[in-house]
């Protein structure tokens, strides 16, 4: 009765009523609608779902939270043990033993492992050493030539050069040994090891029956090379031939 | 009629499933201002700011920082900008940013650390090096990672480049337009009158540089011309004893 009252009964009212019709229908839908697709998301478990899967999101931001803040540490641990390397690799980073510390230094930076690589080098020249000095001077001769192959720029070449000369003669290999001689007179001229090289030619010219040679190679030695220990055992040579 | 329309429209918003993408990750879980260790992710595409005791800091997108128990703070990634009102350190594993009441501008990145100095007095500690090193406002440098020396590597300072700095600072600038382009303008000021300090100071370094490789060239070339004499000498020698001419 009201309602006719309203929208219907009352013919003159009608432009006014049924514009108030059409909102109340569609707040009417609307508010079904509403309510159906809450119903439906409360018995579908959907918003429970929505949920668990937030709070996992969640979970894997602080996850990724820790794990950057975790190389953090490790990065500010890294550096600090890059500052300590400088004092300790000398000291502790030789030979087998300095190897774990060698290799520590070697993952810390590009840069410091620049630092590792006059270990690595006089590492290697032990080695050589320690075999010339247990008279395995084939062996010896073997390590100084891969030395001096790969290492040439080391300020331990002219040593080896000499080792590598010294073992050559010492096996007899006097070919070999001018070889070398030639080699060190190229590239270390003024080096006292240089020296004792020459005298050591000397020596296998002596042996080849090349007296005057060897006088010349001595008295040479003797006006080039300043140093004193070069300069006397050039002297007892002279002396020796001339005996 | 307009009420009721407003009512509907009202009511049909709260139904919508709005996704906005705001967060801040706090680890420990609302750590801040409660606890000494705090890591702090800005995980929104929005700057936050953050308060504490005198410091004031806007954190880029993306941006993580952590307060540890001494009372400083380490920026591990991204750019953020600090207002201190006193003393305060930032911590990186290249080194610490000591800011005397200062405003800063920090970028991280896994290999460095750029600081610019925005305002107030700016101290920078590189790692494995006890000694500090100013950076006035207007001034920017890099810290890097600890080199074969043990010390971090710190770059020459020069003026900060302007427009980035510009662009980074508005990013995360936590206030309106007018008044950042009055912060921005006094920053641009002190900037120029750097500037010329700067380019002074870069111009001695460089002179400095061209003089010592100059002398070290002709010292080398000196120690070469020496050598190369004594060689030909001894080869000489060599030649004619082993019978090579």
């Amino acid at each position: 009765m009201v309602l006719s009252k309203t929208f219907l009964v009352l013919p003159n009212r009608w432009g006014m009523a049924l514009p108030y019709f059409s909102v109340f229908i569609l707040a009417l839908t609307l508010g079904w609608m509403q309510f159906f697709w809450t119903a439906k998301h409360h018995f579908s478990g959907l918003e429970e779902t929505k949920q668990q899967v937030s709070a996992l999101q969640s979970e894997v931001k602080e996850e990724r939270l820790k794990t950057q803040l975790a190389k953090e540490e490790f990065l500010e641990f890294r550096q600090d043990v890059a500052t300590l390397m400088p004092q300790a690799l000398p000291i502790a980073g030789k030979g087998e033993k300095g190897y774990p510390l060698r290799n520590l230094a070697a993952v810390l930076n590009p840069s410091t492992s620049d630092a590792v690589r006059p270990v690595i080098i006089k590492t290697l020249f032990e080695r050589g050493q320690e075999l010339f000095r247990s008279k395995k001077y084939e062996d010896a001769n073997r390590v100084f030539k891969t030395f001096v192959e790969k290492y040439s720029y080391s300020e331990h070449a002219p040593d080896a050069y000499f080792l590598w000369l010294d073992g050559a003669f010492k096996v007899g290999d006097y070919r070999q040994c001018i070889e070398i001689s030639n080699q060190m007179v190229e590239q270390f001229p003024g080096t006292e090891l240089t020296g004792f090289a020459l005298l050591r030619l000397g020596r296998i010219y002596e042996m080849q029956g090349r007296a005057e040679d060897a006088v010349d190679i001595y008295k040479t030695v003797l006006r080039t090379f300043p140093q004193r220990d070069v300069a006397s055992q050039a002297k007892a040579s002279l002396k020796g031939l001339d005996l | 009629m307009i009420r009721l329309f407003q009512g509907i429209v009202f009511l049909f918003l709260l139904t919508l499933d709005l996704n906005i993408n705001a967060e801040t990750i706090f680890y420990p879980k609302n750590c801040w201002g409660k606890d000494e260790t705090c890591a702090v992710q800005n995980d929104s595409k929005r700057p936050v700011t953050l308060q504490l005791n005198g410091m004031q800091v806007h954190m880029d997108s993306q941006a993580i920082m952590k307060t540890d128990a001494k009372g400083e703070a380490d920026l591990a990634r991204g750019t953020l900008f600090a207002k201190h009102s006193e003393d305060f350190t930032w911590h990186t594993p290249f080194g610490q940013v000591i800011c005397h009441a200062c405003q800063v501008l920090l970028h991280r990145d896994e290999k460095s650390l750029e600081v610019n100095a925005i305002k107030g007095r700016v101290t920078i500690v590189r790692k494995g090096d006890g000694s500090s090193y100013e950076l006035p406002a207007g001034f920017s440098v890099q810290l890097s990672a600890v080199m074969k020396d043990g010390t971090a590597n710190l770059d020459f300072p020069q003026a900060a480049p302007l427009v980035l700095v510009g662009k980074a600072w508005a990013r995360v600038y936590n206030g309106d337009t007018q008044d950042f382009k009055k912060e921005f303008g006094d920053y641009v000021k002190t900037w120029d009158q750097i500037a010329d300090l700067s380019s002074q100071m870069q111009k001695e370094e460089a002179e400095r540089r061209i003089a010592s490789d100059e002398a070290e060239k002709a010292h080398a070339e000196k120690l070469r011309q020496d050598r190369l004499r004594e060689q030909e000498r001894i080869r000489q020698l060599f030649r004619e004893k082993n019978y090579l001419q």
